[in-house]
């Protein structure tokens, strides 16, 4: 069970073990607590528990004897079990993340049985982070693409899989979206602001003489508390009503900066030196020219787990976050509204080319269905497709998304309501999220079934264990260059048209950020170009590691001048330090990708480790295989080579990144979660 | 005479003291209350119980400051509070017109996500370390070019209220107990913090831990009214194992909040060294000690719910050593006495806080003397 794992997280953000919101236990396990709380209070000599106010030891223990008599959501009994869904653990700031208890009945390997087994779907898609496919990998001893491909093999098999998807298909547009966002932040801040003083003023005071009037410029303060109700909507806690959430969307665009109001004027003016450095030689930029460093404090929010974190104890840092989708996300817009499509009509850009039939599709999935006629939901499509002349249209609803992401905190991302589209009637956007030692335990169940019906056969060969040996003897690799839908450019793994590289992995990324998903790598590139005109294609960054290796900066010099300073702060150590920097107007940075993860994304939470506990090396020497099988025939590629990116752009957002119709489908918003206290104030008697 | 007997109350703190610390040399007396205040006493012969407070610090705080510590140099305070900050104040050169110390807030440490129990500085001044409600310690490291801390590491492996955290004063390997009644020992690999090791021998929260000056014993005391004795058994690895080799019960009369080691005379010949190396730019400071012959054996107090003081002392020889109680005071405050501290600069010199608002000074002869 996936319990087991969860507890041993190597994540700094770990999840706590049960659930303490007394919202959702029930009145039994609360009594007990409630005595327990009186008894400490009396042991003190007090005479009731919330006399003393501050005391650290009255009720203050109270709060924790909560924790002892924990709420067994797995195992109480029917009557007694609370219901928590996901949804409310991200709307509640009890913990960081959730209650792992909630996560396991929520999303777990059970869920995608029922949903096969249910019959609703016609399609199953299963996307696979390209950290995720690493980490099966290093353990199989395969490479990549082959595992991919057999992967590929053994869910269509045995559990009602069609197809698995790269999500670097997805990252693509994360990358592209992020790129976009950073440059029209920058010059929305930078525009209007000629003054000569720069305009460094401190909060609320008047802008530098001679600046001409501007929107008033974020600080470091929390967004008033929300709680999500769809992609469009949300609840403004304060107000006790309804909003849009696309207004907040528009705000973040237009007026996040680095805690504009405190950076010091002697930083201002020296910043106002460079752009004047500057413009002798550019002249037709210099406008957009910053002012000093740390105006421009864009944070990304790939990373579940930062953003929770954010979400519930740093609210401050919401107005700066990037408001793109994760890939995970990208990739459930194209599973519930590219795919769909691409199934139903023929490719338009590339049907010519493809030159295939609609009685060409049926057949494809026919066999598709036929591959796995155990369950009910695939047979019924077998039957309905042989007696009709056309296929029904695959719809929206029909499919079912489960994404296989290193990362427990995926599953939370999965849950938001902000990822429920009216649209879509509501629908999610992932539907399961399973981690990677999930999906090894999906292969070893199979596995350890096999052997027993098949007793005779040999015994694994030594120094491989029986789920590898099973992995690679019944699961041939499947055909990756098939292409996901008749004429769809793109075949199962997202690999290239031969069939041979995989997609993902942009120039440069053998620096630290490459074990993520190169959101520094990217954006620092297409800022320069866009912003300075300077390119960098072929040529690697140069990174200055930090106070430890998951910290790295790299910053761009024009005329001498620093124009655009990146970090990567990957771990929670390193979120602080960023945290703490922006909070005394410090940042000096304008882009930061953050991770909660120590070395990212490919030692995620969710990855494969040993059974037995290792220690801080092991880790670092695991973490060091992994990072080289993800870079094993990764071919770099920029995200406008993924042949799905122009004609989503054109046929769906019907536009360019960062347009309005992209901001819609492609960008996502944050919550400044009530405090706990606020939402119950029986939970803390101070 | 008892051999334990106060010689001072100081009073000014108008709600429970939570905390006392001697500034390293042993000549200032710093104590943080519920009022939201540190206070740093000195000696003084003007006044009529031989005290005075020096200085009042105000303002670092929002609610309860609950524990503060000196830097190893005497020239930092840093103190934690209810409100999820730490506060690090530096002394001034120059004392103000009515002749008190002079101090300056220099930064402000958040992260914590709520109540901050317990701070202390690492032997080299560089390293602090942080404790809390929400089941985490953090160390921060002072970066001088920056001018400010950074935390190096949020370790999270406590399951409760993280009460205490105290470093060995010969490495640095951080101590913290807490609500979930383990005690815990962190070290450094790599860059990387990591649970070194976990003691498990307390039924009850523990409340408080001290470390004797060679950093080859640990002693931790919580609700469980045990005293704890453990010593580090050096093996193949860098840290070695910590194993409890003796315990007390039956002497306390209520959950023990705090335990402290006596200097030793080398200790306090240390003390006495960093106090010389001061006394020159120093102009409030207070009377020197002399060279002071150490207790003679091993010592230990104890503060406890029970109101009262005890000194613990270490008698026999090599195996046959034990601590059996010395002496006790049973109205040592009237209330829980939430702290003790021996001065570092020896003469068997005590401090309590406790939750009648006062301060007391305490003076403690071994037997036989």
């Amino acid at each position: 069970m996936a319990s087991v794992l969860l507890g041993d997280l190597d994540d700094f953000i770990a999840p706590g073990q049960a659930c303490i919101n007394p919202l959702f236990t029930t009145a039994a396990d609360s009594a007990p607590a409630t005595a327990a709380a009186a008894e400490s209070a009396g042991s003190k000599g007090g005479a009731a528990m919330v006399l003393e106010i501050e005391d650290d030891r009255g009720p203050l223990d109270a709060m924790a004897v909560e924790e002892v008599v924990k709420p067994d959501l797995i195992r109480a009994s029917n009557t007694q079990t609370a219901k928590v869904s996901l949804d409310d653990c991200l709307a509640c700031s009890g913990c960081v993340t959730s209650a792992e208890t909630v996560l396991i009945t929520q999303q777990s390997t059970g869920k995608l049985r029922e949903a096969v087994a249910s019959g609703r779907y016609s399609v199953v898609v299963a996307s696979i982070t390209p950290q995720a496919r690493a980490s099966l990998a290093e353990r199989f001893g395969l490479s990549p693409a082959e595992t991919h491909a057999r992967l590929l093999a053994f869910l269509r098999e045995r559990h009602g899989v069609h197809h698995l998807v790269d999500s670097s298909l997805g990252a693509d547009f994360s990358l592209l979206e992020a790129g976009e966002e950073f440059v029209q932040r920058w010059r929305s801040i930078n525009s209007g602001r000629s003054g000569p003083e720069g305009g460094r003023a401190k909060l609320g005071a008047a802008v530098g003489e001679g600046a001409p009037a501007r929107p008033p410029l974020a600080a470091w303060v929390a967004p008033p508390p929300t709680v999500a109700l769809s992609s469009t909507r949300r609840f403004n806690v304060e107000l006790g009503e309804e909003e849009d959430n696309r207004m907040q969307q528009q705000r973040q665009g237009q007026v996040s900066n680095c805690a504009s109001g405190v950076v010091s004027g002697k930083r201002g003016r020296e910043g106002e030196e460079a752009a004047r450095n500057s413009m002798a030689v550019e002249e037709g930029e210099c406008a957009r020219r910053p002012r000093g460093p740390g105006e421009l404090l864009v944070l990304t929010s790939a990373c579940p787990g930062w953003v929770c974190y954010a979400e519930k104890t740093a609210p401050e840092a919401l107005p700066f976050m990037s408001t793109v989708k994760s890939p995970q996300q990208m990739m459930g817009v194209l599973a519930k509204r590219v795919f769909p499509r691409a199934w139903n009509h023929p490719h338009p850009s590339v049907a010519a080319a493809a030159a295939v039939t609609a009685a060409a599709d049926e057949v494809s999935r026919v066999r598709d269905s036929a591959s796995n006629g155990a369950t009910p939901a695939a047979s019924t499509l077998a039957n309905e497709t042989l007696d009709q002349s056309t296929p029904p249209p695959v719809r929206s609803r029909g499919v079912f998304h489960v994404s296989i992401a290193q990362c427990y905190d995926k599953k939370l991302e999965a849950s938001r309501k902000d990822f429920r589209h009216p649209d879509l009637d509501g629908d999610a956007e992932v539907d399961l999220v399973l981690t990677t030692a999930e999906v090894l335990e999906l292969i070893e169940e199979s596995a350890s079934a096999a052997d027993a019906t098949l007793t005779s056969t040999s015994p694994a060969s030594p120094g491989r264990d029986a789920a590898s040996d099973y992995f690679r003897r019944h699961f041939p690799p499947g055909d990756l260059a098939e292409p996901l839908a008749p004429g769809f450019p793109v075949g199962q793994a997202a690999v290239s048209v031969d069939g041979l590289s995989l997609f993902g992995g942009v120039d440069g990324e053998g620096a630290a950020g490459g074990n993520s998903d190169g959101y520094l790598e990217y954006v620092f590139r297409h800022a320069a170009v866009e912003l300075f005109g300077v390119d960098l294609a072929g040529r690697p960054l140069v990174y200055r590691e930090g106070r430890n290796a998951d910290f790295r900066e790299t910053s761009l010099e024009v005329n001498g001048q620093v124009a655009l300073r990146f970090a990567y702060a990957y771990g929670f150590r390193n979120i602080q330090s960023i945290l703490a920097k922006a909070r005394r107007g410090k940042c000096p940075y304008h882009f930061v990708e953050v991770m909660a993860c120590p070395s990212g994304c490919v030692n995620g939470g969710g990855q494969i480790k040993p059974k037995k506990k290792e220690g801080p090396r092991d880790t670092r020497l695991r973490v060091e295989r992994v990072s080289e099988v993800l870079r094993e025939g990764r071919v770099p590629r920029g995200p406008r080579d993924n042949p799905v990116v122009q004609a989503v752009y054109s046929e769906l957002v019907g536009g360019g990144p960062g347009e309005s119709r992209a901001r819609e489908l492609l960008h996502t918003s944050y919550h400044n979660v009530p405090k706990l206290e606020l939402s119950n104030p029986h939970m803390s008697p101070w | 005479m008892s051999r334990l007997r106060e010689t001072a109350a100081l009073e000014g703190h108008t709600e429970r003291v939570w905390c006392v610390a001697w500034s390293p040399d042993g000549r200032l007396l710093a104590s943080c209350s519920s009022d939201k205040t540190i206070r740093v006493w000195c000696q003084s012969k003007d006044s009529e119980n031989g005290w005075r407070c020096a200085a009042l610090l105000e303002d670092g705080a929002t609610r309860t400051v609950r524990c503060c510590d000196w830097s190893p140099c005497g020239r930092f305070i840093a103190a934690v509070s209810f409100d999820g900050t730490c506060s690090v104040w530096r002394r001034q050169e120059s004392t103000t017109t009515a002749g008190e110390l002079a101090w300056e807030l220099t930064a402000t440490l958040e992260g914590h996500e709520n109540e901050v129990k317990s701070v202390a500085w690492s032997r080299g001044g560089n390293l602090l370390a942080t404790c809390g409600r929400d089941k985490s310690v953090w160390i921060w490291e002072y970066d001088e070019s920056e001018g400010d801390y950074e935390c190096v590491t949020v370790l999270s492996d406590h399951t409760a209220d993280v009460k205490s955290v105290r470093w060995l004063p010969n490495k640095d390997v951080l101590v913290s107990c807490s609500y979930d009644e383990t005690v815990r020992l962190w070290a450094e690999d790599l860059d990387d913090w990591y649970l070194l090791d976990t003691l498990n021998d307390h039924t009850a929260t523990v409340w408080g831990i001290a470390a004797d000056g060679p950093g080859e014993r640990l002693a931790t005391v919580g609700g469980d009214e045990k005293l704890v004795l453990w010593r580090n058994f050096p093996d193949e690895t860098k840290h070695g194992k910590w194993r409890a080799e003796s315990t007390l019960s039956g002497e306390h009369g209520g959950t023990i909040y705090s335990v402290d080691w006596a200097p030793t005379a080398t200790d306090a010949a240390a003390a006495a060294t960093a106090a010389a190396s001061t006394s020159a730019r120093r102009s409030g400071g207070g009377v020197g000690d002399g060279v002071w012959g150490g207790l003679g054996a091993p010592c230990l107090a104890t503060a406890a719910g029970d109101d009262a003081l005890r000194v613990f002392y270490e008698s026999g020889e090599g195996d046959g050593a034990a601590f059996g109680l010395d002496v006790e005071v049973k109205n040592a405050h009237a209330g829980d006495v939430n702290c003790v501290r021996w001065k570092p600069s020896g003469g068997g010199v005590l401090a309590t806080g406790g939750d009648d608002e006062l301060v007391r000074v305490w003076s403690y002869s071994p037997p036989g003397c």
